[in-house]
């Protein structure tokens, strides 16, 4: 059921990480993906690391927004550039970068 | 073992090393209790489980208010585990419906069968109908398969690295697709 991005976007686009917590170490677990989903410090710097220029987030049934959507929606650098009820689309503000119109709304 | 399964024999044991780490167990969410916001319709059957439990009292099956009690005491501790509430709840709410209806009336025997599909129909109507996240009906579960987000991001964006949730990743473990690669 879960985890679509492969079958839908690659390989334009990479996956960061998928669905299985287990195949990833807990180093990378507590270094690479919690530090930017739960926007510590260093969280743009590991961005940054890997080149990421876009970020997909999910809206979860609570409806309550993750906290890097909020910091991404303040963040001079960031866009956002599509979204639905469900799921988010960030954008950086840097080159290759796109659009400069309102953000697409699927909901 | 590794010629059937890439990652060998030690996948049977992820569930065992998962739930042992403090680690795992902090940051998997169905292993987190349940919350009210996202779970209103598992407190409600807990409640109401309860009311029908007081209400016939005096025919209490002991085995099965056992059962439906530990799991539902563990599925108020994890999400996990509400699956199994609902597998040995429902024929303890059957066993105290069946046990309350002559208390109430007689009569209601004979509607029993007329109320079934009424039931479903209200069910559907009220729950299944309005809910957003489950849309009723074929279809992608739209949470994990956000397509129009998808269309936008193939039509419109460049070829570039993302960062997603890990929900939107997909499974690389399949041996048919074990080319595919992450950005790291």
């Amino acid at each position: 059921m879960a985890e679509s991005m492969q079958w839908w976007l690659y390989p334009k686009f990479k996956p960061f990480i998928d669905g299985r917590g287990d195949a990833y170490s807990v180093e990378f677990w507590k270094t690479e993906y919690l530090p930017v989903v739960e926007v510590r410090p260093d969280w743009e710097k590991i961005l940054a690391k890997y080149d990421v220029l876009g970020v997909l987030l999910a809206i979860p049934n609570d409806r309550k927004l993750p906290r890097l959507a909020g910091t991404l929606h303040e963040h001079s650098d960031w866009a956002l550039v599509a979204y639905n009820d469900h799921t988010l689309l960030f954008c950086g503000a840097r080159p290759p970068i796109r659009t400069s119109s309102p953000a697409m709304n699927f909901a | 073992m590794q010629f059937i399964n890439p990652n060998g024999a030690k996948v049977l044991l992820v569930p065992v090393t998962q739930f042992g780490s403090k680690f795992w167990r902090s940051i998997i969410q169905e292993y987190q209790p349940p919350a009210w916001a996202g779970y209103k319709l598992f407190f409600l059957t807990l409640a109401g489980m309860g009311l029908l439990q007081a209400l016939t009292w005096r025919r209490v099956q002991p085995k099965l208010l056992i059962a439906s009690a530990g799991m539902g005491y563990l599925a108020c501790t994890s999400q996990r585990s509400i699956l199994f509430f609902v597998i040995v709840a429902m024929p303890h709410a059957a066993y105290m419906l069946d046990k309350l209806v002559p208390l109430v009336n007689e009569k209601m025997r004979r509607l029993q069968l007329l109320l079934l599909p009424v039931a479903w129909c209200a069910l559907v109507m009220l729950m299944f109908v309005p809910d957003k996240t489950f849309v009723f009906g074929p279809g992608f579960y739209r949470p994990y398969y956000p397509s129009e987000i998808y269309k936008f991001l193939e039509t419109e964006v460049p070829s570039q690295n993302l960062f997603n949730d890990m929900r939107y990743g997909g499974k690389h473990a399949v041996v048919a697709v074990s080319e595919i690669q992450t950005i790291h």
